[in-house]
């Protein structure tokens, strides 16, 4: 039993620091974008291009079914990217047909962060677009992941909290702190195992939890979690035995696995790094002195708590007001720490308000000012009166310390959700307005349905179902055309050709159109060989 | 949309303005005609089918003729170095024939092949020996064309809507007009 503990103590030492040693500093970079595309979105080229090129503002990684070429009428297709640093290039294959093309693709930036986006290209002349599905991870697989980032970062910070409280404002209690470690370093075990395979699904846009696709996972996650795992393994083995060399070990270990999640997220993306990096060590040091601290309190403070240090009331004052000075520093040190990384990821005070990412950085703000509120109730009021109103204060002072618990726990959660979300997306995406939306005689047998949509950069799309009295047409037309005139300007007639979808149930088209007002849409249509309709309307173009 | 400057705005107008005066300076658009604008109700008269052009530069190799519900009795004439065919349509109601039998079917399309392609600049005809129906005097029928060439195809199929006139079409279907009955009949 001795022996096999030991053993494994010996492992798990191994594993932690060669997950250290493995530890390459990584080129950093500020968060990754698409910088530009060769051809570039909306292009009409005269012949199928080669291949299409992607450059980014960082390195990235592809990831496997990422990448995939969209046209109306033919199923997708699936194409292997090859990735150079931060240039990925698709080879397109050699026989596209002349229509509008959609590549959809999918990267991985350094910092673990999945991204996607579609580029529309035409050969030839252009047709109606394709609907590209959009790429959503399961909603599922991201709160997966968010649940076990937070059971990681909860156990990783109450471990370390509470072995920091042992060596200070709480030494008389090491014993009883260590069991309570047993359960946190468990917690960050299981959290970080747990987030693997829910942060593959979201990289890889799986909607599943795979072990498969983890090892798509960039090694830095896997780094990590090893640490993680490693260090907390290492911290449960150290806690059977109490030798002082044994505290100092433990302690050492869980600092060095607090600081793992370091070697991912923003921190390792964002210049200037050395910045980034203490501010994030001495964020994780602080916030984990305060959540062990306020674990160790409500524990304390319990009516019948063991913990020593708080079994007498004169002892109970004395830890609570050696706690709340240190705790004092700690929040100083969080505010400065993480206004820092804020001003380095946000590039604008805008920021705050325009991205998702600013938003929740703001309900983690306001979370951590209602608990300091909570604190400063406990240092200013209720500490002073204390010695005079033990009693009656007392189940006050628990209280308060139960509340800033628990508002902690939820702001672990808060972060947990910030460091998996990219600071660059903006919130809200542009929708296409309908202009028209209706139906247009042709003649006494056809009508035509039709759909006109706004779709920015003065584009408007239009969408067309024919159908003749006795129901939907058996045949694809030969042509439907669409035509733009503005009789107050003279313009046009802007002639456009509407393409069949897969089905041939409805044509469709984009077109530029050169100045707003009452345009008139004329839809023509070759019902039979002989046979060409027409119905017009007029549609107002903002 | 509001975002485009006064002076594009402009520049279209100026741009389609020119385009508008280049085509009216152009010579009459070539098309498929009829060598007739009217004909007298209850005639049977020559309908020559003219042109003089190709699908833009290439050669013409055929003609599809498209006949109107109303015209029941349709003739091609013999044409020497046309391969001519007839497809047929069986009338919803039969009708009465000049000469009392019964008509139960009609001529639908009838497409003229060319035994060689007749380049373009060669004028060249097809002609139907048509009755032209009766009690329909004032109206206007449209005979939609197909040109078929060696490299593509003209449909002269385009007919002018309310208030359009017909010379304001791009590719025009040939058309006729029925005038009322010759005394001389």
């Amino acid at each position: 039993m001795q022996c096999g503990l030991r053993a494994s103590l010996v492992v798990g030492l191994l594993l932690f620091v060669i997950a250290l040693m493995t530890l390459s500093p990584h080129p950093a970079s500020a968060h990754a974008m698409l910088l530009s595309t060769e051809p570039a979105e909306g292009t009409i080229l005269d012949t199928a291009p080669e291949q299409v090129t992607l450059t980014f503002s960082e390195p990235v990684s592809v990831v496997d079914g990422g990448t995939v070429l969209y046209v109306r009428g033919y199923d997708p297709r699936p194409l292997t990217p090859a990735v150079q640093d931060e240039t990925v290039t698709v080879s397109l294959p050699i026989d596209l047909a002349d229509g509008t093309y959609a590549l959809q693709w999918r990267v991985i930036s350094a910092d673990g962060h999945p991204m996607a986006g579609t580029l529309m290209f035409s050969i030839g002349q252009p047709s109606l677009a394709v609907d590209v599905p959009i790429l959503t991870t399961s909603s599922a697989m991201e709160w997966g992941m968010n649940v076990s980032v937070w059971a990681k970062y909860l156990g990783l910070l109450a471990t370390t909290g509470l072995l920091i409280g042992g060596w200070s404002y709480a030494r008389s209690d090491w014993r009883a702190l260590i069991r309570i470690v047993r359960w946190t370093a468990m917690l960050a075990i299981l959290g970080a195992v747990l987030e693997l395979p829910f942060a593959a699904a979201v990289q890889t846009g799986h909607d599943r939890w795979q072990w498969a696709s983890m090892r798509q996972l960039d090694s830095s996650s896997l780094i990590a979690a090893v640490l993680v795992v490693a260090g907390m393994a290492v911290v449960l083995m150290l806690s059977v035995r109490d030798r002082f060399w044994s505290r100092v070990a433990a302690t050492v270990v869980a600092v060095i696995a607090c600081l793992a999640p370091l070697l991912t997220g923003h921190t390792r993306t964002q210049l200037p790094e050395s910045v980034m990096m203490f501010a994030d060590a001495a964020h994780l040091l602080a916030a984990s002195f305060w959540l062990g601290g306020l674990i160790i309190l409500t524990l304390g403070l319990r009516r019948s708590g063991h913990l020593v240090s708080f079994a007498t009331p004169a002892g109970a004052i004395a830890t609570v007001s050696r706690f709340s000075t240190l705790a004092a520093w700690s929040v100083l040190l969080l505010a400065g720490s993480g206004t820092a990384m804020a001003w380095v990821i946000l590039g604008t005070p805008r920021d705050l308000i325009d991205t998702d990412y600013g938003r929740d950085l703001l309900l983690k703000v306001a979370l951590v000012l209602v608990i300091v509120v909570l604190a400063a109730l406990n240092r200013f009021r209720i500490l002073p009166r204390l010695e005079r109103d033990y009693d009656v204060l007392l189940p006050r002072l628990r209280r308060l310390v139960v509340g800033e618990l628990m508002l902690l726990i939820v702001v672990v959660g808060v972060t947990s959700v910030l460091v998996q979300q990219n600071p660059n997306t903006v919130a809200e995406a542009v929708q296409p307005t309908v202009l028209f939306d209706g139906s247009i005689p042709l003649d006494k047998d056809h009508t035509a349905t039709v759909i006109v949509r706004d779709t920015g950069d003065e584009r408007v799309t239009v969408v067309v179902a024919i159908s003749s009295s006795t129901g939907p047409l058996d045949e694809p037309l030969d042509s439907v055309n669409a035509e733009w005139t503005l009789p107050d300007e003279g313009l046009g007639p802007i002639t456009v050709r509407l393409f069949p979808d897969e089905l041939s149930t409805s044509y469709g088209g984009t077109t530029a159109l050169p100045s707003s007002g009452d345009w008139t849409l004329t839809i023509r249509a070759r019902i039979d060989r002989f046979t060409d309709s027409r119905g017009s309307v007029t549609v107002s173009v903002p | 949309m509001d975002t485009r400057s006064p002076l594009l705005k402009l520049l279209g107008a100026l741009a389609t303005g020119v385009a508008l005066i280049l085509a009216s300076g152009m010579p009459a658009a070539a098309h498929v005609g009829l060598s007739a604008d009217s004909y007298a109700a209850g005639s049977t008269s020559m309908v020559t089918f003219g042109f003089g052009h190709g699908c833009g530069d290439s050669p013409t190799t055929s003609l599809a003729i498209q006949i109107p519900e109303e015209f029941t009795t349709v003739q091609p004439v013999y044409a020497p170095g046309w391969h001519i065919e007839v497809e047929k349509e069986t009338l919803a109601t039969p009708v009465a024939g000049s000469h009392g039998q019964q008509i139960t079917e009609r001529p639908a399309v009838i497409t003229f092949t060319a035994d060689e392609p007749i380049e373009n600049g060669i004028y060249a005809m097809v002609t139907l020996r048509v009755t032209i129906p009766e009690g329909l005097e004032g109206e206007t029928f449209y005979f939609p064309v197909i040109q078929g060439c060696s490299e593509g195809e003209s449909a002269w199929i385009e007919i002018p809507q309310d208030g359009q006139d017909a010379h304001d079409l791009e590719s025009p279907a040939p058309s006729m007009t029925i005038t009322a009955a010759d005394d001389d009949h």
